[in-house]
């Protein structure tokens, strides 16, 4: 039994690696990234295997999927813009070149000093995973990653969102217009829309469920979030109009209301406590409110990523070019 | 071993045999549309008998009809998915071209 587990584990970890040389080897861009989501995948089975499934809900879901949409989209961009210049087909910049010697040499110097790093601290501690265990209660959850996430290191997490807000932000700043086009008129169709129609409620669902659930297993805002981001990549892939435009202040509010939320609730506490340090009695409820704040919050900037980086944002008159 | 349990491996080493023939068909098939015909023809009844016998080694309920749920989902998005790949397929005539070179 301990063999097949460990061949299964060995067979994981070798195609891991084929698999990431395979992504930053591949000539074709497109490959690339193909290669780069089903090694998102893998990662996300590999985190399963080390018993962390809450990373490997958010692995499969942001690091697989809206990664390789954002990338998708930015690709499908130079494209465009390549088109209008010269037909030549786009050549990964890592693979070959001395360029390439040069990353694969970094990547070795980074991972021997990372191994080093971790043996020399073998041993020396557990890290902080006692300490936070032994004070769960005192949380408010008890899923150990969400007290950690949104109680004990809230902090972090507070300014996770906050990058995030700002990257959606500067996507706004680089953008060139104001409005959502409208992709692919012509491949509307019967299959996709009812598709569309079906799995949309469905991924709201599953998002409200995950963020929910998160109080006492694997989920959470980040993944809920990135959920919806999905669902709003499908929407806007499949031609429709998001109303995405900076100006609206609703927009603005489904946007930063996340990070406003959460700054608020740090706040609130503050009367006769530390900043984010909530009162036990009703942490609970403050991080169910944080945590459905960021959810929608999360999900609009990273569909606002997608539409930015796929140049959906661009203003009526550009449409032509396309 | 239970009949049950013998059942559910079956089942599975089925669903497999189809994943493969479906791999096996994706890889050498010359064109977009046969390897289409190949992937989410096997892979849908693979995925079908692998989550029959993963259903029969629980006694849940709820986890069995996420099983469902899960295949279900599949079937849906790999039909609508493979109705688009064709249709831009038929769009571009150029990425119909035979790629072997694919992996």
């Amino acid at each position: 039994m301990l063999f097949d587990w460990l061949s299964f584990d060995l067979l994981l970890a070798i195609a891991l690696i084929a698999l990431a040389v395979a992504a930053l080897r591949a000539r074709d861009l497109f490959k690339g990234i193909v290669i780069f989501m089903l090694f998102g995948l893998l990662v996300a089975i590999a985190w399963v295997r080390v018993h962390a499934p809450d990373l490997a809900l958010a692995e499969a879901a942001i690091g697989s999927g809206i990664t390789g949409a954002l990338f998708l989209g930015a690709l499908s961009r130079i494209e465009r813009k390549k088109k209008s210049t010269a037909p030549a087909r786009l050549e990964n910049p890592v693979g070959g070149s001395t360029s390439g010697a040069w990353t694969v040499l970094l990547t070795i110097v980074l991972t021997v000093q990372l191994a080093l790093a971790v043996l020399r601290g073998w041993g020396y501690s557990d890290g902080l995973a006692d300490e936070a265990l032994s004070r769960i209660d005192e949380s408010g959850v008890i899923n150990p990653v969400t007290a950690v996430i949104l109680n004990f290191r809230a902090y972090d997490t507070l300014l996770e969102i906050g990058v995030l807000l700002l990257a959606a932000l500067g996507v706004y700043a680089i953008g060139e217009g104001p409005t959502v086009r409208n992709l692919q008129r012509t491949s509307r169709s019967e299959v996709l829309e009812t598709f569309v129609h079906l799995l949309t409620p469905m991924i709201v669902l599953t998002a409200g469920y995950l963020v929910w659930v998160g109080y006492k297993e694997p989920g959470g805002a980040f993944q809920a979030g990135a959920l919806l981001g999905g669902a709003g990549v499908v929407l806007l892939l499949s031609g429709r109009e998001l109303p995405v435009h900076a100006a609206r202040p609703g927009v603005r509010i489904v946007l930063g209301g996340g990070f406003l939320v959460f700054l608020l609730a740090g706040l609130a506490v503050m009367q006769d406590r530390a900043f984010l340090e909530y009162p036990r009695a009703s942490a609970k409820y403050i991080i169910l409110i944080i945590e459905l704040a960021c959810t929608v919050s999360i999900g609009a900037i990273l569909t606002v990523l997608f539409a930015g980086c796929a140049n959906l944002l661009t203003t009526p008159s550009e449409e032509e070019g396309t | 071993m239970s009949i049950i349990s013998a059942l559910s491996y079956l089942l599975i080493a089925c669903g497999l045999f189809f994943f493969t023939a479906g791999t096996v068909g994706l890889l050498r098939f010359p064109d977009v549309f046969s390897r289409l015909h190949a992937l989410t023809k096997a892979d849908n009844l693979g995925l079908g008998l692998v989550v029959f016998g993963a259903i029969l080694r629980q006694s849940e309920l709820t986890v069995i009809l996420k099983l469902i749920l899960i295949w279900l989902l599949v079937l849906i998005a790999s039909a609508t998915t493979c109705y688009l790949v064709a249709e831009s397929a038929r769009r571009n005539p150029d990425v119909k071209e035979s790629r072997n070179d694919a992996v």
